[in-house]
C-alpha cells in the first residue's frame, strides 16, 4: 500500500478522539476552576512557607500534592516531606528491592489489575486475616512501607480496603474469626485454594454485595479482625510468589504503618462525601473501595475514570481524579526505575512477576505469569479471567441472498467497528458498480471477487462485543458450492445465527427443495451448535407484516425442533439488515409504527420486542475444554504476522481444547514437525495464552510451511493427535438421493478438511433411541438410519474418537455437493 | 490398435497378432494377458558372450523371444506394460527356461497365444481395434487450491497432474495474500494444461469447478494466452467447456458425466455409458432394493433365477491371478448374456469403475424382484469385505 493510501485511510476522528481522551485524564490541573487555581496558589505559597522553598520540590508538584489532597496543606507537607525523602533514597540506592518496585508501580492498568484481582482473592485472604497472630515482622514490612508513594499508597490502601470489605462480609457471614494460629502450610492451602478455583465461588457480584453489607457492619467487624494480626500472614503469602497477593500485602501494611496520612485524607474525603458522612474514620474508605470495587466489577474493562459513573459523590470522584493525577506526577520518573527494576528481573530470572508488571504497563487485559521461566498455569489463570474471556464464536448462515453479510456488515457498524469513513467509502465504491445494496455486505466480504458478484464465497472472520459478552464472527457463504467453507466456520462455532429471507418467494426458495435454509440448519446442529436465534430478515419488504412473521416462525420451529433443536434455545428476532432495524437498539414506535405495532417484550407489552444484539447477548457460555491436550485444526496458514522471521508460519484456527501458551512447544500432524509457539493472537488482539474455544493466530517458529495443510491439527507433544485412514463411525444419514452401500464414495468433511473418503463397510444398522441392533452388514442404508460404518479416507485424516473430543470427532459425509450423513467417530484403527 | 491375424481353434486354443498404436492400448493388452499366456514380442536382451581368452564382454542384441508369462506389470502414468516370463522358444542366446523381462513397445507387432481364449478377451480385442469409439477428452477438475488435471479415454482415466496450492483465506483487512495465491493456483494449472493435454488429439477440455473458479480461471487463462501470444491455447478456445461440479476432487468426473452439455458430446463413450448404469444401479436401489443386487454371491444367485436385466462388472475381476476366480466371473457373465442380459464391463481405471470395484465389483439390476435370505448374504459379505481395495492408478 503506498504512503498516500496511508494516508487517506487515516482515520481522523479515531485519531483525534484518542488524544482527546489522553487530555482528559492526564492534564486535570489544567481543567479545574480559576477559584481552585487561584487556592493552589496560596496552598503552594504556604507550604513552601512550611517546608522552605530550597528543597528542590517544584511547585508542580506541590500543586498536585495539594490537588490530590484537595487543599489539606498539612497532608500534602508530609506527604512532600516524605517523597522528597524517599527520592534522595531512590538516588542513593539502585538496587532497590523489587518489592519496593513494584508497591512504587505507579500506573493504572496494573492498579486495576490488583483490584480485579484482589477481588477473587480476598476472600481466602479474609479467612486468613481473621486469625488473630501478632509478628515481629511489621519492621520489614515498615521498611518496605517507607518506600511507598502516594500513588502507591492510593493503590495499595485501595487493596486492602477491598480486603476489609471482604473480611466484613465474612463476619457478616458467620466465618470464625477467632479460631487457633495459622500454620505456614495452611497459608499454602488457602494460596492453592486462590488459584485454583477462584471466581466461581467468588464472584464479584457476591462481593459486591459484601461490600453493601459493609455499610452497616463496618466499625464493629473491622475491629473484631484485629489489624496487625493480617501482616505476618499476608507476608506469608507474599513469600509465595503471588504478586497480586504480594502487592495486597504491601498494601494493607503500608496502609496502616503510613496510617496517618492517608486518614487524614479520608477524613477530608469523608467530610465531603455524601454516603461517608457518618461513618468512622477508619470506615470511611471502605465504601469508598467498595464502590470503585464495584464500579470496576460491573465494567471489567472500564477505566478507573468511569467508576464515578453515576454511583459515586463528588468527593470520590475528586479522589480517583486525584489518584490518577499523582499518578501522572510521579509516573515518568517512577517509570523509569520500574523499568530499569524489569530488565534487571529478566536478567536475573527472579522468582518474582514481571510479565505483569511489564504488560500491564501496555494494556488492561494483563495476563500474569507466576514465572517468566516456567510455564503459565493457563487453566488457572483462566477461571481467574474468565469473566473477561467469555468468547464466544458466532456463525452465521442462511441461504444464498438471505442477507447474512449485510444484516452482519451492519450490526458490525452499529457496534462501532467500522468507521463512518470507511462505511461511506464502501458505499461510494459500491454504489460505482451499480451494487450500493450491498455497501455493508462489503464489511465481510473483503475480496474483488465477493464484491464484484455479490456473493461471500469464503468465511469472513470478525470479532465484536456485546454487553456481556465477546463474539468471533464467522460470517458463512450461503451459495451452496460454498457449503465447505460453511462446514469450516460452522465447526469452529458455538452459537448461530440463522438468517432468513422474509420476502415474498424469498424464504420459500431458501426453505423449500434445494435450498440452503435447511441444510445449513442441520449442519450446524450435527456440528455442535445448540444455540441460535433466527433473523427474520428483509421483514420490511413486506411492510412488517406479522402475519408473514409468524408464518415463516412456525414453519421454522417446526422444522428446527424436528431436526433436534430444543424450543427454548430456538429464538425469533424480525429485521431489516439493509435499514439496520432492530438490530443493536430496539425499535421506538417513531422509527418503524408498523413492527412496533406487534413486536412487543414479552413481559411488558408497552415495551417493543427485543433486539438481534440483546438476543445473541443472552447465549449461554459452553463448557470449555481447557485443562485436554492441546489441539488446534488449521483452518489456514500463511507467511508472515506479527511474528515473523525466515522460518515462521502463522496458522489460524480455532482451539478445540486445552490451551497454549507463548513459548510451547507443539507439534505438526501428520508430519510430527515440531516448532515453538512464538506470539498469539486472539481475535486480532495479541494474548500471551489462549485457551480452548478461543480463535487464534498462533505464530510458530520452526516449522516448514510445506509440510502444513488446511486439516493439519497443532497438538501437544506430549499427546499428539492420533491420524489415520481407517476409522468407524456412528453416521446419521439425511436424506440422499441414492442410498448408501458398502464401497460408497463421498468426500469426508471434518473441520476445514475435505477428503475423499469411501464407506468401506456398513457394520450395522441401528435404532437410534433403543440403540438396538436391526441389522448386521446390511446391504445398503437408507435415509434417515443410524448405522456403524467403517470409513477410509484418501489421505490420512486427524481424528479423536467423539467421546474424546466432540469437536474433534465429528464428520460430515457429502457427495455431488449435498450432506448425506453426519456422524461422530467411536473407533480408531491404526494405519 | 490394429489386429493382423486371429487365429482362434475351435478348442478356443489360439493366437492373436496385434500391433499397439496408442498408450491406451497398453491398457487393453494389460487386460488380456493371463498368467501362463505365451507372448513373442521383439526385445531387447543383454547377451553375455565369452571369448576363448575368458574375457567376458555384454552385449544387447534385439531378438525375437516367446515367453510364457509370469508377471504382469503395468505403469499407468507412463502407459509401460513389463512382461516377465521364462523362455520357451530357445535360440542362439537365450537358452530354454531362461528369464525375460520385456517391454511391449508401442507399434511393434506381437502374437499372444492363450490356452483358451474367452468371450471377455475377445471383445476386448474387438473393442481396442474399433477405431470409431474413440474420443479423447481432458478434464480439469478444479476447487480453491486443487485442481486435477486428467486424461479420458475409452478406457483409461489418466491423472496427469494433481496440482495442490496452498490458498490464504481471506483475512480482516487484508486479501493480499489471498489474490496472490489465487494468482500462483491459475498459474500452475495453466502451466499444467499446457504441459500434459495434446490438442492435435483431444477434442474437448472440460473445466469443472465449483463456484466461480472456472471461470475466473478461463479468463486468466485467456488473459495470459492473448498477453503470451499462446497461438495453440488461442486456437483451441473452442473446445472448453465449463462444466460446474461440487469438488475439484477426482470423484467430481462421474458428475462432468452426468451434465448435460457433457453428455451430449460424449453420449456415446464408455465412461459417459458406465456412469449411467451405475446411477440407474442406485436408483433402483434406492427405490427397489430387491432389484438391485451387488456382491458376488448375491448377483449368481440372481444369474441362476435368469434374473439379471443389466450385469455390470468391472475388468478387474478378469485380470485376477487366480483363474478359478476368472472363470467364475466369466461364467458369471456368459450365463447372464445366455439369459440375454446386457452386460457392461467397466475399466477400473474410469471413476465409475473405482466405485463399481469399492462395491465389490459386481452389481446387477434385476428385471423383477427376487428376495435372498439373509443368513448366506452376511457369511459372503464377510468374504467380499475382505477383498483387497483398488490399488491406485495414480
Amino acid at each position: 500500500m503506498s504512503r498516500h493510501r496511508a494516508v487517506r485511510n487515516l482515520n481522523l476522528e479515531e485519531e483525534l478522539y484518542d488524544e482527546e481522551d489522553d487530555g482528559a485524564i492526564y492534564d486535570e490541573l489544567q481543567d479545574i476552576s480559576e477559584d481552585d487555581q487561584a487556592r493552589l496558589i496560596k496552598g503552594v505559597e504556604a507550604v513552601k512557607g512550611a517546608i522552605g522553598s530550597d528543597t528542590g520540590i517544584e511547585d508542580r508538584e506541590i500543586k498536585e500534592s495539594l490537588w490530590y489532597y484537595f487543599f489539606d496543606e498539612e497532608a500534602t507537607i508530609a506527604w512532600l516531606q516524605k517523597t522528597h525523602k524517599l527520592k534522595l533514597k531512590n538516588t542513593g540506592n539502585d538496587h532497590r528491592s523489587l518489592d519496593q518496585i513494584i508497591s512504587a508501580a505507579p500506573h493504572r492498568p496494573s492498579q486495576q489489575r490488583l483490584l480485579r484481582q484482589s477481588t477473587p482473592a480476598l476472600t481466602p485472604l479474609g479467612q486468613a486475616l481473621g486469625e488473630p497472630k501478632h509478628g515481629g515482622t511489621n519492621l520489614s514490612l515498615k521498611s518496605l512501607a517507607s518506600s511507598g508513594s502516594v500513588p502507591g499508597l492510593a493503590r495499595l490502601s485501595l487493596g486492602s480496603l477491598s480486603q476489609r470489605g471482604s473480611l466484613s462480609s465474612l463476619a457478616k457471614t458467620g466465618q470464625p474469626s477467632g479460631a487457633t494460629t495459622l500454620s505456614p502450610s495452611v497459608v499454602g492451602k488457602a494460596l492453592a485454594a486462590l488459584k485454583v478455583r477462584p471466581s466461581p465461588e467468588f464472584p464479584t457480584a457476591q462481593s459486591d454485595s459484601a461490600q453493601s453489607h459493609l455499610m452497616s457492619s463496618q466499625g464493629s467487624s473491622f475491629k473484631q479482625t484485629g489489624q496487625p494480626s493480617s501482616m505476618p500472614v499476608l507476608k506469608n503469602f507474599a513469600g509465595r510468589q503471588l504478586p497480586a497477593l504480594k502487592s495486597v500485602a504491601l498494601g494493607s501494611c503500608v496502609d496502616r504503618t503510613e496510617a496517618k496520612q492517608p486518614e487524614r485524607r479520608r477524613a477530608a474525603l469523608g467530610a465531603e462525601s455524601l454516603v461517608l458522612s457518618s461513618t468512622t474514620l477508619y470506615a470511611g474508605p471502605s465504601p469508598l473501595a467498595s464502590f470503585i470495587l464495584s464500579g470496576l466489577g460491573s465494567d471489567s474493562k472500564g477505566h478507573v475514570r468511569e467508576v464515578s459513573r453515576g454511583t459515586v459523590v463528588a468527593a470520590l470522584e475528586r479522589d480517583i481524579r486525584g489518584v490518577l493525577e499523582a499518578n501522572k506526577g510521579e509516573g515518568d520518573a517512577k517509570m523509569k526505575t520500574l523499568a530499569k527494576g524489569v530488565a534487571r528481573l529478566k536478567v536475573g530470572g527472579d522468582d518474582n512477576d514481571d510479565q505483569a508488571v511489564s504488560s500491564g504497563a501496555e494494556s488492561a487485559d494483563i495476563t500474569p505469569a507466576v514465572t517468566p521461566k516456567r510455564r503459565i498455569d493457563v487453566v488457572a489463570e483462566y477461571s481467574v479471567h474468565q469473566k473477561n474471556r467469555e468468547t464466544l464464536n458466532l456463525v452465521v448462515v442462511g441461504h444464498v441472498d438471505a442477507g447474512k453479510s449485510t444484516l452482519m456488515g451492519h450490526v458490525l457498524y452499529a457496534l462501532g467497528q467500522v468507521n463512518e469513513r470507511t462505511m461511506k467509502k464502501f458505499e461510494r465504491d459500491a454504489e460505482k458498480i451499480g451494487k450500493g445494496s450491498f455497501a455493508f455486505a462489503w464489511v465481510l466480504d473483503e475480496t474483488d471477487e465477493e464484491r464484484s458478484r455479490g456473493v461471500t464465497m469464503d468465511i469472513a472472520t470478525s470479532a465484536f462485543s456485546t454487553q456481556h459478552r465477546k463474539f468471533t464472527l464467522l460470517d458463512a457463504p450461503g451459495h451452496r458450492d460454498f457449503v465447505p467453507n460453511m462446514i469450516s466456520g460452522a465447526s469452529r462455532a458455538d452459537v448461530a445465527i440463522l438468517v432468513v429471507d422474509a420476502s415474498t418467494g424469498g424464504f420459500e426458495s431458501g426453505f423449500d427443495g434445494n435450498g440452503q435454509t435447511r441444510e445449513h440448519a442441520i449442519l450446524i446442529r450435527s456440528l455442535g451448535v445448540r444455540q441460535l436465534v433466527v433473523a427474520v430478515n428483509k421483514l420490511d419488504v413486506v411492510e412488517w407484516s406479522e402475519t408473514r412473521y409468524l408464518e415463516i416462525t412456525n414453519r421454522l420451529v417446526d422444522f428446527l425442533t424436528g431436526c433436534g433443536y430444543v424450543k427454548e434455545d430456538v429464538r425469533f428476532a424480525p429485521v431489516s439488515g439493509l435499514k439496520g432495524v432492530n438490530l443493536a437498539h430496539r425499535i421506538t414506535a417513531d422509527g418503524t409504527p408498523e413492527l412496533a405495532s406487534w413486536y412487543h417484550d414479552k413481559d411488558s407489552a408497552s415495551e417493543p420486542g427485543p433486539c438481534l444484539v440483546e438476543l445473541i447477548d443472552t447465549f449461554t457460555m459452553p463448557e470449555r475444554p481447557v485443562s485436554k491436550p492441546f489441539r488446534l485444526a488449521v483452518t489456514d496458514f500463511f507467511k508472515g504476522g506479527t511474528f515473523s522471521s525466515a522460518n515462521s508460519v502463522s496458522v489460524t484456527g480455532r482451539i478445540s481444547q486445552g490451551n497454549v501458551q507463548i513459548g510451547e512447544h507443539v507439534v505438526m500432524v501428520p508430519g510430527g514437525e515440531r516448532g515453538v509457539v512464538k506470539a498469539i493472537d486472539v481475535d486480532f488482539v495479541t494474548e500471551e495464552w489462549a485457551v480452548a474455544g478461543d480463535s487464534v493466530v498462533l505464530m510458530i517458529q520452526g516449522l516448514d510451511i510445506q509440510h502444513i495443510s488446511v486439516g493439519s491439527v497443532v497438538c501437544t507433544p506430549e499427546r499428539p493427535i492420533q491420524c489415520t485412514t481407517r476409522f468407524e463411525a456412528q453416521l446419521v444419514v439425511f436424506d440422499p438421493p441414492v442410498p448408501i452401500t458398502n464401497g460408497f464414495p463421498g468426500l469426508l468433511h471434518m473441520q476445514s478438511l475435505n477428503v475423499p473418503a469411501v464407506v468401506s463397510r456398513i457394520i450395522e444398522t441401528f435404532d437410534q433411541r433403543s440403540g438396538e441392533v436391526l441389522k448386521r452388514r446390511p446391504r445398503h442404508i437408507r435415509k434417515g438410519a443410524t448405522a456403524r460404518v467403517e470409513i477410509v479416507a484418501e489421505t490420512p485424516v486427524c481424528l479423536e474418537l467423539f467421546k474424546d473430543s466432540k469437536e474433534l470427532g465429528r464428520i460430515m459425509l457429502r457427495k455431488n455437493g449435498e450432506t448425506i450423513a453426519a456422524g461422530i467417530v467411536t473407533a480408531i484403527y491404526g494405519g | 490398435m490394429k489386429l493382423l491375424k486371429q487365429f482362434i481353434e475351435k478348442s478356443r486354443a489360439g493366437y492373436v497378432r496385434l500391433i499397439p498404436e496408442q498408450p491406451e492400448d497398453m491398457w487393453h493388452i494389460y487386460n488380456l494377458i493371463q498368467k501362463e499366456d505365451q507372448l513373442e514380442a521383439s526385445t531387447v536382451r543383454g547377451v553375455k558372450s565369452e571369448t576363448s581368452t575368458g574375457s567376458v564382454s555384454t552385449d544387447r542384441v534385439r531378438l525375437k523371444l516367446t515367453i510364457s508369462i509370469e508377471d504382469v506389470f503395468f505403469d499407468v502414468q507412463a502407459g509401460a506394460l513389463r512382461i516377465n516370463g521364462r523362455n520357451i522358444v530357445e535360440n542362439k542366446f537365450v537358452g530354454f527356461g531362461q528369464y525375460h523381462t520385456l517391454d511391449l513397445e508401442m507399434n511393434q507387432p506381437f502374437t499372444l497365444s492363450k490356452p483358451e481364449w474367452d468371450l471377455i478377451s475377445l471383445q476386448r480385442i474387438k473393442d481396442a481395434c474399433d477405431i470409431t469409439r474413440q474420443a479423447d477428452v481432458a478434464a480439469v477438475t478444479m476447487q480453491e487450491g486443487l485442481a486435477v488435471i486428467c486424461l479420458l479415454t475409452q478406457f483409461m482415466t489418466v491423472v496427469r497432474q494433481k496440482i495442490e496450492v496452498p490458498i490464504p483465506r481471506k483475512r480482516r483487512g487484508s486479501t493480499t495474500n489471498y489474490e496472490k495465491g489465487v494468482q500462483r493456483f491459475y498459474e500452475q494449472i495453466y502451466r499444467g494444461i499446457k504441459q500434459h493435454i495434446d490438442f492435435s488429439v483431444v477434442k474437448v477440455v472440460i473445466l469443472g469447478s465449483p463456484g466461480f473458479v472456472r471461470d475466473q480461471f478461463f479468463e486468466y487463462m485467456m488473459a495470459q494466452a492473448t498477453k503470451a501470444e499462446d497461438k495453440t491455447t488461442l486456437e483451441n478456445k473452442a473446445k472448453f467447456v465449463l462444466v460446474h461440479t461440487s469438488s475439484g476432487h477426482k470423484g467430481a468426473l462421474e458428475e462432468v458425466m452426468r451434465d448435460p452439455q457433457i453428455k451430449a458430446r460424449l453420449a456415446d463413450t464408455k465412461a459417459a455409458q458406465e456412469v449411467k448404469a451405475i446411477d440407474s444401479f442406485y436408483q433402483m436401489l434406492n427405490n427397489n432394493p430387491d432389484r438391485a443386487f451387488y456382491g458376488f454371491a448375491d448377483v449368481r444367485k440372481a444369474a441362476d433365477n435368469g434374473a439379471i436385466g443389466t450385469l455390470l462388472v468391472t475388468d478387474e475381476l478378469f485380470r485376477a491371478a487366480d483363474i478359478q476366480t476368472r472363470k467364475k466371473y466369466i461364467q458369471l457373465v456368459e450365463d447372464s448374456q445366455a439369459s440375454n442380459a446386457e452386460v457392461l464391463v467397466f475399466s477400473s481405471l474410469h471413476v465409475s469403475g473405482e466405485q463399481l470395484n469399492q462395491l465389490t465389483g459386481v452389481a446387477a439390476i434385476l428385471n423383477f424382484p427376487l428376495i435372498i435370505d439373509s443368513d448366506i448374504e452376511e457369511s459372503d459379505d464377510e468374504s467380499d469385505s475382505k477383498a483387497p481395495l483398488t490399488p491406485s492408478s495414480g
